[in-house]
């Protein structure tokens, strides 16, 4: 498993599927008023919602980073045999990673990745504003208006979660 | 009136099963507040969570499936194979008696193993900080799990919740006979999970109007479940008295959710061949003097269900009109000159072996194609579901008390235990026969006695214990399959290295074959001893017992008799045996032996 692996299943796996997905869904059944829970209405705001906060930046840099840590390239670049001749070597590493980006549409994928990320941060600033600006005192009727930005950054976490799936698991020749 | 009871999930996911010692687990309370899930798990009655769910979708029980299910730093957590089947088993093949088995089990691909780190505490509490093998798909301890589960609970419908790629393991999970594959990253997770229940998951009656837990009977009413979306004619199968008509207003019910639609029932044995074409398909106005217009049963349901029961007794005109009916849609009532289309869904149901009945001539092979194009559904018989008894019979008791005084009846423990040890040939319809005959005729009993049933004493076989897997097959009474002599013997691979240990094998194995072939001979005698108008005294019958056996309607009674003498007489040993202690097997030999004097050739004859 190779380093980009490792913070993809940190932060799609570990966080993103398994607790922040989870929590944002079990806070909308709290709008809805399908369940009751002090604990999680206590610590939403703070301890869960401003996750994304961090997280964001981990989830543009592991996008950001995914054509230069699992290209091809790399098995030429660090076996020799796989070209003798090392005058042609640097030629072949920009043709084979060149060929894997576009048969695998990696720039198209990093595009829609990048633009998930940043819907999300929409919808999140949207909802800091509001937060920021509530008048009422009770939090959960204050959310009222702030739910549709809610819905919307919940939705982007979603499909953020699939797209990070849609990246290749291993290192392959084109 | 008695509450449903929620469906119960098996949660197994490393994750989600964890508990602590100082804090709920917050990563299941999430979920469970994600899905509308009850926690029934009670690994955390210290630190319970807050979480209050209004009207919950399912109880869900969580297992870590790995050890210690409690970690803290510097603790080692390996996978725990046993522990998750464990828990498996409490819920399905070990489960108290009368408690549903688990509805489904919802079960996690990747479980992180190793040392749990101050690093790997701090991402996640009580979480190890994983191996390299964890995370490759090929060996995913989900995998592992599912294989044990398949191989050791067959029937447990088991889908896989993951966070991983479904096509990563999509091969693998199939191939296991898992029912789906739900991701973590879902919309709508209360109703996606009620879609899932729906679709998959062992769930009795939410009406209460079919009685019963067992899981013979929640995987009939899953396959009924599964049938009802498609308006195409679904079969019911099942023996005389199994509720056949009651599965059928469940696939109904389940089929028109939305809105209520007609559920007409007939039963195809009462239409006579002159008949039939006036009361299926209507009839005109004016066509003879004095007839006025009738609509007929099919055009009565339209938009809803038509159910034709004891479809093997239909005469073969019947057949070709209602082949035309399925074919066309259309009816053409008696009288009229137009056919008319009709919108109307059909369930067939039959006691018999209409394949058979097909191959013999006795059923027309491309209605049968037809009548089950929605898919067939196979109803267990009493016998094989003998863990729903107590319910049953605590619902005809009430019912039966409200026909003829409460006196608030119950059971005893001696006679629940010789209703469990009885044979069923009348199922459900015969238990509630007994009850309400033991309710009307002892008015004053509040605790009925083995002695208030009346039951057939020859029937009765060897005590069985509730909250076991029950099985058709019961050793014949006084015999146990394994001490007898005549069960089939434990072959090991030393007996094989001798020869005459091989013959002597042979033997067994041949006595084997004989007391099976008797003991089919004595199914087939009780399931066709039934008081009919020809038998008003329910006498044993030999005849219709060997067409049923042999599903040859047209096989003579001389005949039957020979195959009553040939599978009576497979072994001289097992024979005698059988004879001195079964009155059934021993009056049948006699009728068949009187019917067909002849010399019986014995398999030693030939030897």
């Amino acid at each position: 498993m190779t380093a980009w692996q490792r913070r993809r299943t940190a932060l799609s796996h570990d966080w993103l599927k398994n607790r922040y997905l989870p929590a944002l869904g079990s806070w909308a059944n709290v709008l809805d008023g399908r369940i009751q829970d002090s604990a999680l209405e206590a610590s939403f705001e703070t301890e869960i919602l401003a996750q994304w906060e961090t997280r964001r930046i981990e989830a543009l840099a592991l996008v950001s980073t995914f054509p230069n840590e699992m290209s091809p390239r790399t098995l030429v670049e660090y076996q020799s045999s796989f070209v003798a001749d090392v005058d042609l070597r640097p030629l072949l590493t920009e043709v084979v990673h060149e060929l894997w980006m576009f048969r695998n549409r990696i720039s198209k994928l990093i595009w829609i990745a990048k633009a998930r990320i940043r819907a999300a941060d929409e919808a999140y600033s949207r909802i800091q504003t509001k937060l920021k600006d509530r008048v009422s005192v009770d939090n959960l009727s204050a959310w009222n208006d702030i739910r549709p930005d809610f819905d919307a950054f919940a939705r982007h976490c979603r499909r953020l979660g699939r797209i990070l799936t849609r990246f290749q698991d291993d290192v392959t020749i084109v | 009136m008695s509450v449903r009871p929620l469906p119960r999930l098996l949660v197994i996911d490393d994750l989600l099963g964890r508990i602590h010692t100082d804090r709920p687990n917050r990563e299941r309370a999430n979920l469970c507040g994600q899905y509308l899930l009850e926690d029934v798990t009670g690994d955390q009655k210290e630190n319970a969570p807050t979480m209050i769910v209004k009207a919950p979708v399912a109880q869900a029980c969580f297992c870590r499936g790995q050890r210690p299910a409690c970690a803290v730093v510097g603790d080692r957590v390996e996978n725990a194979l046993e522990d998750a089947l464990n828990m498996v088993r409490r819920g399905w093949s070990a489960r108290p008696s009368g408690d549903p088995p688990w509805a489904l089990v919802l079960l996690d691909l990747c479980f992180y193993t190793g040392s749990v780190t101050v690093a790997s505490n701090r991402e996640t509490l009580g979480m190890p900080e994983g191996r390299p093998d964890d995370d490759l798909p090929d060996r995913y301890f989900g995998i592992t799990v599912l294989e044990e589960i398949r191989r050791q609970f067959p029937g447990l419908p088991v889908v896989l919740f993951s966070s991983r790629r479904r096509e990563d393991v999509v091969d693998q999970f199939s191939k296991l006979g898992a029912e789906d594959f739900l991701p973590r990253e879902v919309e709508q997770a209360p109703h996606l999970l009620s879609t899932l229940l729906q679709r998959h998951a062992l769930l009795s009656d939410e009406t209460g109007a079919i009685t019963g837990r067992s899981i013979p009977l929640l995987v009939a009413l899953r396959d009924a479940r599964r049938l009802a979306p498609s308006r195409q004619s679904v079969l019911i199968a099942g023996e005389r008295g199994s509720g056949k008509e009651s599965l059928a207003q469940y696939i109904h019910r389940h089929r028109f959710a939305k809105g209520k639609r007609p559920f007409v029932a007939a039963n195809s044995s009462v239409f006579t061949p002159e008949l039939f074409a006036s009361e299926l398909f209507g009839i005109e106005a004016r066509v003879a003097t004095g007839v006025e217009r009738r609509g007929g049963l099919i055009r009565s349901a339209e938009g809803g269900d038509l159910f034709l029961d004891e479809i093997r007794h239909m005469p073969p005109q019947v057949q070709v009109s209602i082949l035309r009916v399925l074919e066309d849609g259309k009816v053409q009532p008696v009288g009229s000159t137009a056919p008319q289309p009709v919108n109307v869904s059909f369930i067939f149901a039959t006691n018999s072996n209409l394949d058979a009945l097909s191959v013999s001539g006795g059923f027309s092979p491309d209605l049968l194609d037809r009548i089950r194009s929605g898919g067939s559904v196979s109803l267990p018989p009493l016998r094989d579901r003998i863990d729903d008894l107590p319910l049953l019979v605590d619902r005809f008791l009430r019912s039966a008390e409200k026909e003829y005084g409460a006196v608030g009846r119950d059971v005893s423990p001696q006679a629940m235990q010789r209703l469990g040890a009885y044979h069923w040939p009348g199922n459900i319809r015969e238990l509630r026969t007994a009850i309400y005959h033991a309710v009307r005729s002892y008015p004053g009993v509040e605790r009925l006695a083995p002695i208030h049933l009346q039951l057939a004493d020859v029937e009765t076989q060897s005590p069985v214990s509730f909250g076991r897997p029950s099985s058709a097959a019961r050793p014949i009474e006084g015999q146990s399959s394994g001490d007898s002599g005549i069960g089939l013997p434990s072959a090991s691979t030393d007996d094989m290295a001798s020869g005459t240990q091989l013959a002597g094998s042979l033997r067994n194995l041949q006595d084997a074959y004989a007391a099976a072939a008797a003991r089919l001979v004595r199914a087939a005698l009780i399931a066709t001893n039934r008081v009919t108008p020809d038998n008003p005294e329910g006498r044993l019958q030999i005849h219709p017992a060997i067409k049923l056996l042999l599903a040859d309607p047209a096989l003579s009674a001389s005949k039957a008799a020979d195959v009553i003498k040939k599978f009576l007489s497979l072994s001289p040993k097992v024979t005698a045996e059988l004879l001195s202690k079964d009155p059934i097997l021993r009056e049948a030999m006699e009728k068949a032996r009187k019917l067909r004097p002849g010399k019986t050739k014995r398999s030693s004859d030939r030897n």
